[in-house]
């Protein structure tokens, strides 16, 4: 054993007694213990995380992440959810195939990636990559999950990165995904296009400038099209399915009782099982998407600054130990894994301060749920295994 | 791998920026926009619920109650939260608070939240809400338990104990003391869900309402009622505007009886003239006529030549004297008048003759001794100061009007004041209404039993927060002036102007008092005048004050046959009362009987 990060594991298990704290105050007694029992559960597949040697681990790649891949086809045929396939329930326990899908993809990603020293903007070395993450991204989304789908877009965009793809031809790569969803409105799409232009046009010929803007447009000018084309009921549940926060009113009531909870804590909080907001059940989903929103309310600014600084602390250990590992599967494994984490804490944080629009995510280690709990621990536990012993 | 290691700076680099970003947006919404979140936070849990504090009550001598609280009902509805505004006014029309149209119409006209009713009978009403939250209308409707204020008494105590207006004093001693009397309001936040069901919620923010104190009076409702029933007798015999009595504890300057008549009914008080709320005996002020001659003798027996002046003769036998261009006169030629006889027949002209060989300093400094030209301050709004000038604004004239009681206004109460003092021998004793200001009685058990018993132990319940004693202030005039002027007040009685205010066994000292009333011209009036008479008995140990105002008898024109009868009336049934009250067994009920003979 070569390292250890004993601040990895300190920050993550704060984290998890923040999420107990936080899912006993809002939640009560029932949810607070079903996520005590996962907790030594979850503690313990990460010390499995750790000692499990690497080359093993990537051997098993491929059918871990097959495995993932039938388990994501069979939540759609056997799932249960509201309104969606994402669980199977097994006895007490819920299961969540997309979080071990998440893991899978990284996992089987990092292996594919390691092996190319430059990755461009081309079909040979894009197919495969792309296609790992799209299979189960798209698998998720028709549960449906959109936001849960796009963590695989973050991974995927935050790994090739990694693996030392330009910026520019990332972007390039994203934008007519980007464009699509920007599509919707014009006061999204046009903003979007004249930047995209003004990147292209700094950053590469005239020439490529003018193809990557006829693709974006293309695929800009598609979403409209099949938005208008479709039967009134059939558009309002694609606006939904792609912006479940918009409502008919125009208001956006989560982001703003979310809001609400936070704001009204202040500086200290009104005290753990003291907020209105939360008990009064204006707060929605309030042990899981939601549970930052109590904590802030409960918690006020001090609890917040404490839970953003463990998480600070718990993504740059992250990102070091990609720095400090030997090789580049076990630094791309990281550098996924931090993807899944950041992305996840900034979108949902995000969407409770009202920054970004409310999109089912949990909030990593703090918001219940058992599969997720368990895959969060696997990943800081994989974290660790790469830094402790460079192969 | 030379690139991943830069890349992951970059990545923390930016993984630190969305971070920073976070944080200053969480400190914006926390510090910097908490008010508008919070407010957001109140205003979404409905608004939040008044308590309301039990008013104190306000007691007689006895422990009578003058005031009560009478638990009611009051509705308030937010039709716009309504499901089935039909439905509701059905209910609401079958506890029969109207018509089940008219508040189905009132229901649809109106959106935001409205008292419905208020003052609803409390049985009525709590089973109205137990009904209201059966058929699930409680998200739109405030049933709330309040409390009517009751006066047992009505105009009796009216002109002194007020009365209240949406829970807030408007006259008397309900407005002076509304801050005392209607404790702290508390309150619970609105407890409502997100899907507006309402319920208690233990831990939910709220404050206690705290009951206002109680006032204990040193007033005596029997006093009282004997004095308003002889003022109204003789107000109605006399044909009079009205009338106002005054009786104090002659020991201690306990006000006793404090009636103006006409009152009002302080429950419709809507429904009298707004001027009739005052009590006219604290806050009227008038020329005070010959009662006012008790400064002039007191100023001549203190002055240097007392002496002198008590053995002079006084001619007003042409029955007027002439000051520069004015006539003072005397409504009958008096002829020669010895000292005292010029109070016991109350001339004039001879008070003014007097005055002229008297200091006005001295007389003016004797006057606010004896509590003229200040208000008395027993607490109820309105109490007229008086005015007397000083004497360097005084000529010849204006200080000998003033010694026979023109040119000076003064308020029955001080009249009372001054009489006072020369029954106790000189002592100027405030004249004082509030016996005590005290926890209500139903709270102190409770408040009691919830301390800890060592606590308990230690501190025992304050039930009595202040308490009032006679306060003597100063020594105004000497007792043998005191003395002196007792002599004159008794014959005045017996001899003099007040004859009709003899009482039977006691012996009485006292002094009419006719005042003629201003007329718009500035001219006094032939026909309108107070009437007053203030004295106290018996001679050899005062036990009460009475003064007695009689305003503007039709039928009589001189004190002496306008307030003398009611000083009379009010006297005998003092006496009467004194000697039941004696005559019962067991603890004396009130001020009245104590320590007084059998």
């Amino acid at each position: 054993m070569r390292r250890f990060d004993p601040g990895l594991i300190i920050a993550t298990l704060l984290l998890a007694s923040f999420g107990l704290l936080a899912i006993y105050s809002s939640g009560g007694s029932y949810y607070f213990l079903r996520q005590l029992i996962f907790l030594p559960i979850a503690v313990g597949a990460a010390a499995a995380a750790v000692l499990v040697p690497r080359r093993i681990l990537y051997g098993l790649a491929e059918p871990i992440y097959g495995l993932a891949v039938l388990m994501l086809l069979a939540v759609l045929i056997a799932g249960t959810g509201p309104g969606s396939h994402r669980w199977f329930v097994l006895g007490p326990v819920y299961i969540q195939p997309s979080e071990f899908a998440k893991l899978a993809t990284v996992l089987l990603l990092a292996k594919h990636l390691s092996y190319k020293r430059t990755i461009g903007l081309n079909f040979r070395d894009l197919a495969v990559p792309v296609a790992i993450v799209a299979v189960p991204a798209l698998l998720v989304m028709v549960e449906p999950d959109l936001s849960t789908s796009l963590v695989f877009a973050a991974l995927l965009a935050a790994m090739l990165y990694g693996q030392g793809m330009r910026p520019l031809h990332i972007l390039l790569l994203f934008s007519p995904a980007l464009s699509f969803a920007a599509g919707f409105s014009l006061y999204t799409w046009i903003p979007f296009f004249v930047v995209l232009g003004i990147i292209l046009l700094i950053r590469s010929g005239v020439e490529k400038t003018l193809i990557g803007l006829a693709v974006s447009a293309a695929f800009g000018l598609l979403s409209p099209v099949v938005l208008s084309s479709l039967k009134g009921y059939q558009r309002a549940r694609i606006i939904s399915f792609v912006a479940p926060w918009f409502d008919p009113h125009g208001i956006s009531w989560n982001a703003i009782q979310s809001q609400i909870a936070i704001g009204s804590g202040r500086l200290i909080g009104k005290g753990l099982l003291q907020g209105s907001q939360k008990r009064l059940g204006f707060l929605p989903n309030r042990h899981t998407d939601f549970v930052f929103s109590a904590l802030g309310e409960e918690l006020g600014l001090v609890g917040c600054l404490m839970l953003l600084g463990l998480f600070y602390w718990l993504l740059r250990r992250m990102l070091m130990a990609a720095r400090q590992s030997g090789d580049s599967t076990g630094s791309l494994l990281c550098v996924g894994f931090a993807a899944i984490v950041g992305y996840q804490m900034f979108v949902n944080i995000g969407m409770l301060l009202g920054i970004l629009p409310i999109t089912g995510i949990a909030l990593p280690f703090l918001s219940y749920g058992g599969s997720s709990l368990l895959l969060n621990f696997i990943l800081v536990g994989l974290v660790l295994n790469v830094v402790s012993r460079p192969e | 791998m030379r690139q991943p290691i830069s890349r992951t700076k970059v990545l923390i680099a930016a993984a630190a920026a969305a971070w920073a970003g976070l944080l200053v947006f969480l400190g914006y919404i926390q510090l910097g926009r908490w008010k508008y979140y919070e407010r957001e936070a109140t205003g979404q849990h409905g608004e939040t619920l008044e308590l309301h504090a039990t008013r104190g009550r306000v007691y007689d001598a006895a422990g009578r109650p003058l005031t009560l609280n009478r638990s009611c009902c009051s509705i308030r509805i937010l039709p716009q939260w309504a499901r089935d505004k039909d439905t509701l006014a059905a209910i609401l029309a079958q506890f029969g608070l109207a018509e089940r149209k008219a508040i189905a119409r009132e229901l649809y006209r109106r959106e935001r939240l409205f008292w419905f009713r208020r003052d609803v009978d409390y049985a009525a009403g709590d089973s109205l809400r137990r009904v209201l939250v059966e058929r699930q209308f409680s998200n739109c409707t405030y049933v709330e338990d309040q409390y009517a204020r009751v006066y047992p008494h009505g105009e009796l105590c009216a002109n002194v104990v007020g009365f209240t207006g949406d829970d807030r004093g408007r006259a008397g001693l309900e407005f002076e003391y509304d801050s005392v009397l209607s404790g702290r309001g508390g309150w619970v936040q609105l407890q409502k869900d997100a899907i507006g069901r309402a319920f208690p919620y233990p831990s939910f923010p709220q404050r206690r309402p705290v009951p206002g104190l109680d006032i204990h009076l040193t007033l005596d409702l029997d006093v009282q009622q004997i004095c308003y029933d002889a003022l109204e007798q003789r107000v109605a015999e006399s044909r009079a505007l009205g009338g106002s009595a005054i009786v104090l504890d002659a020991t201690k300057g306990s006000i006793l009886g404090l009636a103006d008549y006409p009152g009002f009914d302080p429950m419709r008080y809507s429904a009298y003239p707004r001027e009739t709320y005052k009590s006219a005996a604290l806050s009227d002020q008038f020329e005070p006529g010959s009662s006012f001659k008790l400064v002039t003798c007191a100023a001549a027996l203190e002055s240097p030549d007392a002496g002198r002046l008590t053995h002079e003769s006084f001619d007003v036998s042409s029955g007027f004297i002439e000051i520069g261009k004015y006539k003072i006169r005397d409504v009958h030629p008096n002829g020669v008048l010895d000292f005292p006889g010029l109070f016991i027949k109350s001339s004039n002209p001879g008070c003014a003759l007097l005055s002229m060989q008297l200091s006005p300093e001295r007389y003016y400094e004797l006057a606010r001794a004896l509590g003229f030209g200040n208000a008395v301050g027993i607490g109820l709004p309105n109490e007229g100061s008086g005015r007397i000038d000083p004497p360097r604004k005084l000529n010849r004239l204006r200080f000998a009007n003033i010694a026979f009681g023109q040119g000076v206004t003064v308020t029955l109460l001080q009249l009372a004041a001054a009489y006072l003092c020369v029954a106790n021998d000189g002592a100027y004793l405030r004249p004082y209404l509030i016996e005590s200001v005290r926890q209500p009685q139903a709270s102190s058990p409770r408040s009691q039993a919830s301390r800890s018993g060592l606590l308990a132990c230690l501190r025992p319940a304050r039930v009595t927060l202040k308490r009032f004693s006679p306060s003597r202030l100063r020594q105004a005039i000497s007792t043998e002036t005191a003395r002196r002027i007792k002599d004159i007040l008794e014959r005045a009685v017996t001899e003099g102007t007040g004859e009709l205010a003899q009482i039977d066994g006691v012996s009485v000292c006292g002094k009419t008092g006719t005042a003629q009333k201003v007329e718009p011209g500035g001219v006094y009036s032939k026909s309108r005048s107070r009437m007053t008479f203030i004295g106290f008995f018996p001679k050899e140990k005062p036990r009460y004050v009475v003064a007695v105002l009689i305003d503007e008898p039709k039928t009589e024109r001189f004190a002496g046959t306008a307030a003398c009868p009611v000083f009379k009336q009010i006297g005998e049934n003092l006496i009467l009362l004194e000697r039941m009250r004696s005559r019962e067994a067991g603890p004396v009920a009130g001020e009245v009987g104590r320590g007084t003979r059998g």
